[in-house]
């Protein structure tokens, strides 16, 4: 009766109830914002906030999941500036998490062809 | 404009160079006798300025870095180094190999008639845990009760009924002990493909079906049917487990093991005994025998070489931080090496997919924000 059902914790409902990305400007330091991401987890606020601490002008990034029956994560991020801003930087970080991605999907098939004539 | 650190601290570069243990403390894990140390990752850009490093990702750094080695590949499982990369990254992907790669698992099951003993629902839940030999990627998910086509689902029938069998006519599987009964074990050998619209073109080249034949499902005795009809359809592990295609993904750090003082004689064979995981080797070196360090892939961490306190201050033990060494087991869904592709392919889409909502976010805020200007004008110009 209460349990939500399973694909809750990845789907988006289809009534357009709920947003997948809503930004909030956080008012108490200089150059912050909070981005909250509906039906994600740890998979990607981690990597996210890894990648983002990684940037020179990014000041404080930090991400948690405000309740574990709830699933959303809150990103917080503050930049030196708004040039980068703070949704820029995000930006910029799934940019550069793309290209590794690309550089480990090529390297990766180049180790299997060079994988398979040594294996026999 | 921009703020520019870089420019502004001419004496930080790329190739900067740390005091030795400070490198140490960026690179390695200690394991000590008691508890690791070191273990988180410093990950900010500006953590090195004053030693002149930069921290910073850059994709030229990365390329640099970055390393793939496969170390061992069969049909089911592999082994792959990956270095140079974070953990944010290595842990993205173990998690996204065990819930986030679709793949096909019987959902719905139609029973017909079912006079074994297992509840309608334990054999359901039986067949929905049943790994299925099917390319995922040519299925579309089906919402809910969408409309049942073949590009949703892959239609099995399992028709078995349990008679006496004629003396000890019945000798198929190897030493089984049935009485001679015919079908008494139902294996997932029986499930038959029923192939829908233009699957059996499709697939003519790909068997679809049970990744093993010899999955036992239910056992019957005579005069007990079951007969029913199950659809499979396209999911992720995080819905269920029986979609994941690996029974498990997991990574470990690199070990290292160093030397502090040169272990000889007595003592190196006293070493090579303690450990259980055979990662030492002795040789000659100037006429002593010396420990050396021969297999340090092998180590378990089980600190047996460092348990006494005098063996702690000359044997060092340490993980190399950004070393991971991956297994990647596979159900038989898919090869391994073609999950890893999947999983980064999963990664890659979540990332533009993200990149793009937050593109339409800003705009939409943008433009709510023009429009407010607009309306707020428009009431203030009668006034």
């Amino acid at each position: 009766m209460n349990k939500p059902d399973d694909f809750e914790c990845w789907r988006l409902p289809d009534d357009d109830s709920v947003q997948k990305v809503t930004c909030k400007k956080d008012f108490k330091v200089p150059n912050a914002m909070m981005i909250v991401i509906e039906r994600e987890d740890h998979t990607l606020g981690n990597l996210l906030r890894m990648q983002l601490l990684e940037d020179d002008q990014v000041l404080f990034s930090g991400y948690r999941v405000p309740h574990p029956l709830e699933p959303a994560i809150q990103v917080k991020i503050q930049t030196r500036s708004q040039n980068p801003g703070p949704v820029q930087a995000v930006q910029n970080a799934l940019d550069k998490l793309e290209d590794e991605l690309k550089i480990m999907k090529d390297s990766f098939a180049q180790a299997l062809r060079d994988f398979t004539p040594a294996q026999q | 404009a921009r703020l520019s650190t870089m420019s502004s601290l001419p004496h930080v570069n790329d190739g900067g160079v740390l005091p030795a243990h400070v490198e140490e403390q960026r690179t390695r894990v200690a394991m000590d006798a008691d508890a690791p140390r070191y273990t988180s990752t410093v990950e900010s850009a500006g953590a090195y300025f004053a030693s002149g490093l930069d921290n910073s990702f850059t994709i030229e750094r990365f390329k640099r870095e970055f390393k793939i080695e496969l170390q061992s590949l069969t049909d089911e499982e592999m082994v792959v180094d990956l270095i140079g990369v974070d953990a944010a990254i290595a842990n993205a992907f173990r998690r996204i190999l065990l819930s986030e790669v679709p793949t096909m698992a019987i959902e719905k099951v139609f029973i017909l008639n079912n006079t074994s003993m297992l509840d309608d629902e334990v054999l359901a839940h039986r067949l929905g845990l049943i790994p299925i030999k099917a390319d995922s990627r040519y299925f579309h998910e089906r919402a809910g009760d969408e409309d049942a086509d073949e590009h949703n689902v892959i239609a099995f029938r399992l028709q078995v009924a349990c008679h006496k069998g004629s003396g000890k006519a019945n000798t198929s599987s190897a030493g089984d002990k049935n009485d001679g009964l015919i079908n008494s074990r139902v294996l997932s050998g029986a499930l038959q493909w029923i192939p829908q619209g233009d699957q059996e073109t499709r697939f003519k080249d790909q068997s679809i079906g049970p990744v093993h034949n010899d999955i036992l499902i239910a056992k019957l005795r005579p005069g007990q049917e079951i007969a029913l009809e199950c659809w499979c359809e396209k999911g992720v592990g995080k819905t269920h487990a029986k979609w994941s295609p690996v029974s498990t993904a997991s990574y470990r750090l690199l070990p290292e093991i160093r030397f502090r003082k040169p272990v000889t004689g007595s003592d190196a064979q006293e070493l090579l005994r303690k450990c259980p995981m055979r990662v030492f080797d002795i040789e000659d070196l100037e006429g002593v025998a010396t420990a050396r360090v021969a297999r340090p892939r092998n180590c378990s961490m089980c600190r047996e070489c460092i348990r006494e306190p005098e063996w702690a201050d000359r044997v060092q033990l340490t993980r190399v931080r950004n070393h991971f060494i991956f297994t990647i087991e596979s159900t038989g869904v898919m090869p391994p090496e073609m999950l890893f592709k999947q999983a980064v392919q999963v990664l890659m889409q979540k990332s533009a997919d993200l990149s793009q909502l937050l593109k339409d976010a800003m705009i939409g805020q943008a433009n709510e924000a023009s429009m407010a200007d607009a309306a707020a004008e428009e009431t203030a110009e009668p006034a």
